[in-house]
């Protein structure tokens, strides 16, 4: 009886936790996978659509354009972030002056909100008064400076890109250098004495043993990009016309903007799925490569 | 000869990489000096002067700021609700997290990988429904409704991080504890807990960044001035009528400045935080 009433209190103690989970992430998940094969706006009668919202979403071009855009960035972030932080990270981890000054430096930007770095690089990028411009003007370069880096549509996107990678690089690289810190010195040492160069130690002997860093690293920017909203959503707010507009801007108008819920959780529905396909393919493929 | 080639060579790479590290950590300190700089400006100078030091420093912006920008009560908000998240998380997860990694329970994994699923929904997913749901349980607009939903979506991460680390610990420990005749309860709490401590550093740390930080949710569920975010006050303040650039750049100041000084202080304790939720796994 004792044992029973102990259970019961190991059951008790999850309970809080779990309900709250279960009511605001579980609930909303799953009403949100029933409502997207509706067509509810939220005021009308809620009637079965079937698949018309993702049959919608695949022939919308604003629609399917998001969602390809999304993956685009995506991926640019994911390379350009990590293998910048890790060139850091390997020139950090180095016996060299000051590496915690720059170390600590390299990690204010990941302190900051991204609304606050959204609008910081607003005003510099501004066409008008920015520092980009006046700078380009200071040299009398002025074509240069009528170059509107947020308002271009072809530019816009990595602009924003860029401002991504700016506040987010020195938390991949500070992983890294955790990774890095477990390579022992002396499995270096062994391949210098056979003959090895710097590239074939990185290759062989450094990259298997910061594996589990990598495959953090990667999960980490993968998710990150694809949930990317606040930047774009004070930046351009998805323009201009709609060339940064991200899978996250296009849930947030549908169903906020325009009040198109069953369409707005279809996209929903189709932003988890890629989360959940990416993830999964690039834990079985990463984890493979972990020796420990 | 060969010798001092080798050396030559070594010296060119040194300077390089410096060279590189000086250039990106002006890349990254620059644009805040430049916010915080022509924070001071009055907008004349301002449009006239983008680079240089104020004419003449003003500090209007900033009572302008947090007068019509509301920025006291905003940020007492947001200290309100990461307090309180961040309280009831250490809590309640550690206490989810015993019996899920110390004690064999019918479904404790199937509830430890529901917990982790967390992990793979975007705030963007469950964005709809949930805006929905706090509107019939009548907690949008309120305080209380963000909370809720930060302790919920922080849960996965904190679950991760305390489970990792208390399987962590020797088994002995505990079953000494209970030889001693101490209940489940009690040693979570004279044992387990105490031994935890590093977990509750990295989840507070971790969580109160998150929530601090966070513009989505309360952009999705607040709409009354008295009740926003610190973030969704910057955003509002923004779209104000006749709001100059330095006016912002006073309310952006005064948002970044504690962070930093802050984090001055704390670096070391916030870097091995935020590693730490990460390299766990």
């Amino acid at each position: 009886m004792d044992k029973n009433k102990q259970k019961f209190l190991l059951y008790l103690i999850i309970l809080p936790a779990f309900l709250i989970f279960l009511i605001f992430i579980i609930v909303p998940f799953i009403s949100g996978l029933f409502i997207s094969f509706t067509s509810w706006s939220g005021f009308n009668e809620i009637k079965f659509a079937g698949f018309k919202n993702f049959i919608e979403f695949f022939t919308n071009k604003n629609a399917y354009s998001a969602l390809g855009r999304t993956l685009w960035l995506t991926f640019v972030i994911v390379i350009f972030q990590n293998i910048t932080a890790l060139f850091f990270a390997v020139i950090l981890e180095k016996k060299i002056k000051g590496k915690d000054l720059f170390k600590v430096i390299f990690f204010v930007p990941v302190m900051l909100s991204s609304i606050v770095v959204g609008y910081m690089w607003s005003f510099i990028f501004d066409p008008m008064n920015g520092l980009f411009n006046k700078l380009f003007t200071f040299f009398n370069l002025s074509e240069l400076a009528k170059i509107n880096l947020l308002g271009n549509p072809k530019l816009a996107l990595y602009t924003i890109i860029f401002t991504l990678l700016w506040q987010y690089t020195g938390y991949t690289m500070v992983i890294y250098i955790a990774g890095l810190s477990n390579v022992p010195p002396e499995l270096n040492e062994a391949g210098y004495i056979d003959g090895t160069n710097n590239w074939q130690n990185f290759k062989y002997i450094t990259f298997p043993v910061i594996a589990p860093a990598v495959t953090i690293n990667i999960l980490i920017s993968v998710i990150g990009a694809l949930k990317l909203f606040d930047q774009i959503y004070v930046m351009t707010g998805g323009g201009p016309g709609r060339t940064t507009e991200s899978l996250t801007l296009l849930i947030y108008k549908e169903g906020f903007g325009a009040s198109r819920l069953g369409f707005g959780t279809a996209s929903s529905t189709i932003l988890f799925i890629l989360v959940l396909i990416i993830s999964l393919i690039l834990l079985t493929y990463l984890r493979r490569r972990e020796i420990y | 000869m060969k010798e001092g080639r080798l050396i030559k060579k070594f010296d060119l790479n040194k300077l390089l990489i410096y060279f590189l590290l000086i250039i990106t950590a002006i890349l990254i300190i620059l644009p805040i000096l430049f916010i915080f700089i022509n924070s001071f400006k009055g907008i004349a100078d301002f449009t006239k002067n983008v680079f240089g030091l104020p004419h003449e420093i003003q500090f209007g912006n900033y009572p302008l700021a947090w007068e019509q920008g509301n920025f006291f009560r905003l940020i007492s908000n947001s200290l309100i609700i990461t307090i309180i998240s961040v309280a009831a998380l250490i809590f309640l997860g550690a206490l989810a997290s015993y019996p899920i990694a110390r004690k064999k329970l019918f479904g404790g994994n199937f509830i430890y990988v529901l917990f982790l699923s967390g992990l793979m929904i975007p705030p963007q997913v469950i964005a709809i429904p949930l805006f929905i749901l706090e509107k019939k349980l009548g907690l949008i607009n309120t305080l209380l409704g963000l909370i809720f939903v930060y302790i919920a979506a922080q849960l996965p991460i904190t679950v991760f991080i305390f489970v990792g680390f208390m399987r962590g610990i020797p088994v002995e420990i505990e079953e000494a504890a209970h030889i001693d005749g101490c209940s489940n309860i009690g040693t979570f709490l004279r044992i387990i807990f105490p031994l935890v401590k590093p977990a509750i550093a990295t989840v507070s740390i971790l969580g109160s960044l998150n929530i601090w930080n966070d513009f989505f949710y309360p952009l999705i569920l607040i709409n009354t001035r008295e009740n926003m975010t610190v973030t969704l006050g910057l955003f509002a303040f923004s779209s104000f009528f006749r709001v100059t650039f330095t006016n912002l750049f006073a309310y952006m100041s005064s948002m970044i400045i504690p962070m930093i000084i802050l984090y001055l202080v704390l670096q070391k304790f916030i870097i091995k935080g935020m590693t730490a939720g990460a390299v766990k796994g």
